[in-house]
This record gives C-alpha cells, structure tokens and sequence, in this order.
C-alpha cells in the first residue's frame, strides 16, 4: 500500500470527532462503512432542513442576565450553529454602547447569592445566602457589580462590549426588537455595530422558523 | 486508550478522536487528517495551529477563539473562513490539543 | 509739503478694521492715509452664524463697518476688480483707479457652493441642502430646523481648508442638543461626515472631539470625499461610491479666496495669497502684506489668527515703510472656543508646531478655561467674546493674551 495518495476519507475504526460537515452536506452518500462516533442525523420529516439553528431572546439587562445568552451564543457558533440573538425590553441594554459598559448586578430579588470565597472564613459558609435586606444597603449593587466583573476576568470571559465584538466577529446575527427601541427611545447610532438591524417580534418569529429557541 | 491508525502512523486518541500525546503531533499529520475533512492546509493555517502549538506549551490548555485574537493576532473572521464550520474544535484536533472546554 | 503716503487695505472684515485701527494709532496723522475697501457697509460678527440657526436674533451679529473705522480711516463702498502691482494701483468694478504705496489684503474667503456638483445648481439648495457660513445661508437653515423633526442629517465638510475648522463640529453639538431639548432625539438621526480622517485635524483634538462624537450618539463618516450632491435621490455620493442618505443636509460649500485674487494673478489655485508664513509678507511682491483668511499660511483661517497675526503685523509694518528688517515673527497661534452642546464649550489653543493640547488656559492648573475638555467657562467665554470682538478687539485694544502661543499649562501626550 502506498502513502503516497493522502486519503480523504477516515480508514476503519478511525475515532474522529464531530464537525457536523458531513451530516449536512445535502445527500449523506451511503456512508455505512465509516465508524461509528458520529452522531447520525435524526430522521424526523421536520419542515426545516437547512443547518441547526438556534435563537436567543434577551429580555433582561442585568450583568447576570446578559452572559448566559452570549455565553451560549458563542458555544453555539463554535459548533457551526447559525445564531440569532433578539434583544428586547431592558435586553437593548446589552446592545446599547452607552449602558452596555454599565451593566448592574444586584443581590436583591437574588436568593442564590452566595459567595465562595466567604468558605475561606469559615468553612460551609460558602453555601448560605445573603439575607435580601442586604441588597438594599447603599452602595451594595456595586459592590457585587465589581465582585461579579472580576470573578467573570478570572474565568476569562471578556466584558460585554468584547462580548459582543467577538459575537460579531463569529457571525452571529444580531437584533433590536422594534417595539422596545422605540418605547425607550434609542439611537441607532448608539447600537452595537454588530446590530443586523431594528426589527418586529413578527420578523424575528419568521428568522427563527426551524431554530431551537431560548428565552432568557 | 485508543489508537488510531492513518497512513501508516499510529497515535493515541482520546474517545472523540482528539490526540492525547503531544509529542504524536507533526504538521504532516495535521495535513493528513486535514485531508479527511476536507481541508487543505495553507500557510495561513499552518500559521495558526503553529501559534496554538506554542501557545499551549505554555498555558496547558487549548487557546479559545478570543485567545487566538486577543493574543495570537488572528482575525476571528479569518478563522471562521479557514476553519468552517467549528473553527475551535477543528484546529485543536489538528494541532493534536484537547478538546477546548473554555466557553469563549 | 511732500506728498502722503498711501496706505490702501482691501476688506473691512475682522483682519481689514483691526488693521486700519492699529495702524491708525501708530501711523502719523500727517504722513500716512489709510482707505479701506469693502464692497458693503455690514460688517458681520461671523462667529455667530453658527447661533443664527438656534437662538441668536439674526439682526444681532451686523454692524456698520464705517462706524467700526477709527476717525481718519476713509472707507470706500466698491467692489474690488484686481490689483495692478507694476502700477500700484487697484482697479474697482465701477472702474476707479485707487493708488497706492503701500497694500494690505485682508479680503478673507468665501464660501463657493457652485464648486460641487448638484449643491448651488441643485433643486434641494437652500431647501434641505443648507449651509451656515453667509448671512442667508444661516437665516434659511433656522427655518428648516423650525419645521425638521424626523429624520437624516448630514453635518459635511466639502473640502479643507475651510474658514473656522471647528464650526461644523460645533454646528453638530448643537443641532444634537436642540433635538433632545425638543424630545425627538431618537428620531433624529446624525452624522458627521469629512474629508479628514477623523473628526479633526490634529491628533489629540481629533481623538478627543471623535469621543464626544460618539458620547452624544453622532456617527462619524470619515474619509469621504464627496462627488457630488444627488438631488433626486437625496443622497450624498463619494468617489469611493459611499453614497449617505439624507433629509437634511448642512454642508461647508469649499472655501476660496476673493475673484479679484485670482484675476490679479496673486493667489494659487484655490484664491489664497502665498505669504511668508512668519512674516504674512507677499512672496512675490514687498509692498503687499496679507492679513486674515485671504493668505496661504498653514493654520487655522480663523478671527483668532487674524487678530494674533495683526498684532504682530503693525511693527512689521512700520519697520518694513523705513526699510528695517521685520521685527516679529508670527507663530501661527490659533485659538479657538469650540462650542460642545449642553452649555458647555472646549478651548482649543495651538500654532503652527504645536497641536491643540489638554491642559488649562491661560493661567497652568487655576485656569479659568480647560483647554480640550467641555466646560462651562468655556461657553460664558463664547458668550463674552461677542462683547470682546466689538469692542475690544477691532478697536485694537490689547487682550490679555499673548499672541505668540504659550505652553504654559498645556500637557503633551504620553509617549
């Protein structure tokens, strides 16, 4: 056998993982033969049959609201799923470059707000919430603000404007819910440049058609 | 572990098919299992699994996507277009690193 | 009794009267006329334009030129022809011959709108396509403020050189505050477009004005250098093929030197006169000084540099009649308030070395004024320096300040 001609398909009990390319590709040749990791594709008569998709609503502008979706929204793009991301009420926070820096955390109405590092004073006091009275004390928002800020640098998860950058960058589609932007009034020139444009629920409803939705 | 066997080179693997021996990995054999994905390397992406390569001499993890920007001076954009698809994932499995588990 | 010398200025502008009124003081009574030429009898407080479209009474900013004229100026009412300098004389339109032993031009720029294709000839002119750099210009764009409330608008700068660099920046401060205070901001939406590459043209100034840009939501398109003005479509085009839409566009028509400059045979291409940048002196003609916008020299064309020139220039002058060598040597300082909106204003303060710089003026540390952050002084500062103009400054009366630049108080950047 030579080796000289590079083989384009994996030989035999080759383990590789999945790139979700091949179970895409419009008409999967009968691969039978190639072993066995990758998932198959379900076979479901679904309507939609164009590659996996998934859309956010972001409906909350707390800094703790704002990172799962962006967070998931990047996993999402790292498998090759194609991301819509739809910003409405307090979410246009998230895509306003003048609140986007300024995003608040806040232990009131935050039952799981519980600090690790309290562990170290003295042991199983990791796990005890704070009472809520606490977050009504002054000043106390943006103590936990910068708590919050710095626990998430040490995880290196960038600020929500490099967030957002970064979503750009990997092709995430992004909108502002039309409703909203006009009842707060905001400036388009004041959005993300990542921003796709202003658009209705209804729009978005017809961009998510086959795409798994999650409402944060 | 397991082994996988391609073009007369064996190498351990991880059960997702990621290689667990960093010394296993060569840049033929990131062109090999290019190959097997349709993927021809160019300069442009030897260049980038060069960087991951060194970059996870270092830290002991597989560099994310903001990592290869912010520190490697690649384009995200760029690496969406050499790597379609799963650009993170791809590149670590061809430059013979972990799987990358950061989110970002 | 031998015969007075003749001093002849073309243009009783800021340059023109502050000339004729210094020299008047230091010039002897007996010796020396001095005429001035203009082709009206309003001399206008140009800095106000700028107000005429938000607040200020348009009546306000015009005075007569004759009573600005200190006794024993004679003012002559004409328009200027060309200068004949072989024979020392300068012809007028209705065909008087004035001579001369000595001239000044002081005859500034003009704004010229019929150098872009589709602004002066267009159907849109003076209906959404505005400019606030004349008298009418800016009466006419009050009234389409009055009745805009939605829309594009587009704050553009043709082409440089243009007479006050900072205006149209000033102009989009303002017209951002007047859509908020009227509550429609959000459907008002702005950009600030210019041939430089970013929002001005030095770099401090530039990063600092470009961030005051964006924190008052104004976008900025830079780099773009106009083709022409598409008046069916309502688009700005550029030659890169950027076309911007528009309901409203305010522009700055390419500024240019006087007709009879260029028909003299004394300007370059855009009508400006080449001058010895320290001395304002004609390159090509010892008897010609050049004083305000008219001439070429590398700074800002603005009342500032006319009245810091001019005060270098009158010993110059008198040293230049006797056959000394010129004393002064003029810097190039500028120094301009540049008004930021929400009644505040920054303080730019530069010359031909040195950038506009933050720090504080005129005094380091006490102030009053902030040199390139907003501030409130700064704006009363604007305010007074209406009062100032009148009657301090083309008077000729001394300020307090210098006119060669100091750095006294300014911070250079950091390496």
């Amino acid at each position: 056998m030579s080796t000289t001609t590079t083989r384009t398909t994996p030989p035999e009990g080759f383990i590789m993982p999945d790139f979700g390319d091949r179970g895409r590709t419009p008409a999967p040749q009968g691969n039978g033969a190639t072993a066995a990791a990758t998932a198959t594709q379900g076979t479901g008569a679904a309507a939609y049959s164009g590659p996996r998709k998934m859309a956010f609503i972001c409906s909350k502008g707390n800094l703790d609201m704002a990172y799962p979706a962006l967070i998931m929204g990047n996993a999402a793009l790292g498998e090759g799923v194609e991301v819509h991301i739809f910003f409405t009420f307090w979410g246009l926070d998230i895509i306003n470059t003048k609140t986007y820096d300024n995003l608040k955390f806040t232990l009131s109405g935050n039952t799981a707000m519980h600090m690790p590092d309290l562990g170290r004073l003295r042991p199983g006091l990791e796990h005890v919430s704070m009472p809520q009275a606490m977050g009504n004390l002054p000043g106390m928002t943006g103590f936990a603000t910068r708590m919050m800020k710095k626990q998430m640098e040490e995880m290196e998860i960038p600020s929500i404007p490099d967030f957002l950058d970064l979503l750009q960058a990997s092709g995430a589609h992004m909108y502002a819910c039309r409703l909203t932007y006009d009842m707060m009034k905001m400036i388009e020139a004041d959005l993300h440049p990542g921003v796709e444009g202003v658009i209705s629920a209804g729009d978005f409803i017809d961009i998510a058609e086959g795409a798994q939705v999650v409402f944060v | 572990m397991p082994t996988n066997t391609l073009n007369g080179r064996t190498f351990e693997v991880d059960t997702e098919g990621f290689l667990t021996r960093r010394e296993d990995w060569s840049e033929d054999l990131a062109t090999d299992l290019a190959a097997l994905i349709d993927l021809e390397l160019s300069e442009d992406h030897l260049a980038t699994l060069r960087f991951m390569r060194e970059d996870s001499a270092t830290t002991g993890v597989t560099p994310t996507l903001r990592r290869m920007q912010t520190v490697g001076g690649f384009d995200i954009k760029t690496l969406f277009a050499l790597y379609p698809g799963k650009p993170a994932k791809k590149m670590a499995w061809l430059s013979g690193l972990p799987k990358p588990v950061g989110c970002v | 009794m031998r015969d007075m010398e003749k001093l002849l200025i073309l243009g009783a502008g800021t340059a023109g009267t502050m000339a004729a009124n210094h020299l008047r003081a230091t010039l002897d009574q007996d010796a020396w006329s001095i005429t001035v030429v203009d082709q009206d009898t309003q001399h206008r407080y140009q800095p106000g334009y700028l107000f005429i479209p938000f607040w200020m009474k348009p009546e306000r900013v015009v005075k007569d030129r004759r009573e600005l004229l200190h006794d024993g100026v004679d003012f002559v009412e004409a328009a200027i022809a060309r200068v004949h300098r072989e024979q020392r004389e300068v012809e007028l339109v209705d065909g008087r011959r004035l001579s001369y032993d000595w001239l000044v031009i002081a005859s500034g720029t003009r704004p010229d709108p019929t150098l872009v294709d589709g602004m002066a000839d267009g159907a849109l002119w003076r209906d959404k396509v505005h400019e606030f750099y004349t008298y009418e210009g800016s009466v006419a764009l009050k009234e389409a403020l009055a009745g805009f409330t939605a829309g594009r608008i587009l704050v553009h700068i043709t082409e440089m050189p243009i007479k006050c660099p900072v205006a149209p920046l000033e102009f989009a401060f303002l017209v951002e505050d007047h859509f908020r205070k009227k509550g429609v901001r959000h459907k008002v939406d702005i950009t600030y477009v210019t041939p430089l590459d970013g929002a001005f043209t030095k770099p401090v100034a530039s990063a600092e004005l470009g961030g005051l840009l964006k924190d008052r939501s104004i976008r900025l398109a830079a780099d773009f250098a106009v083709e022409r003005i598409d008046n069916e479509q309502h688009r700005l085009v550029a030659y890169d093929g950027r076309e911007l839409p528009f309901d409203l566009l305010v522009t700055v028509p390419p500024n240019v030197g006087q007709q009879f400059v260029t028909d003299s045979g004394l300007g370059n291409d855009a009508g400006f006169v080449p001058v010895d940048k320290h001395t304002l002196r004609s390159v090509v003609d010892e008897r010609i000084f050049v004083l305000g916008d008219a001439s070429d020299i590398p700074t800002s064309k603005a009342g500032s540099v006319a009245h810091f020139a001019t005060e270098e220039f009158v010993d110059n002058f008198v040293a230049a009649t006797q056959g000394r060598p010129l004393p002064n040597s003029f810097d190039g300082h500028a120094n301009c308030f540049v008004e930021s909106g929400r009644g505040q204003a920054m303080l730019l303060d530069f010359n031909y070395d040195t950038e506009p710089l933050k720090g504080t003026f005129p005094v380091p540390v006490a102030g009053p004024m902030t040199l390139l952050k907003p501030s409130r002084v700064n704006h009363l500062g604007k305010l007074a320096f209406e009062q100032i103009y009148w009657k301090m400054l083309l008077p000729g009366r001394r300020l307090p300040v210098s006119s060669h630049m100091s750095m006294a108080g300014k911070r250079r950047p950091k390496e």
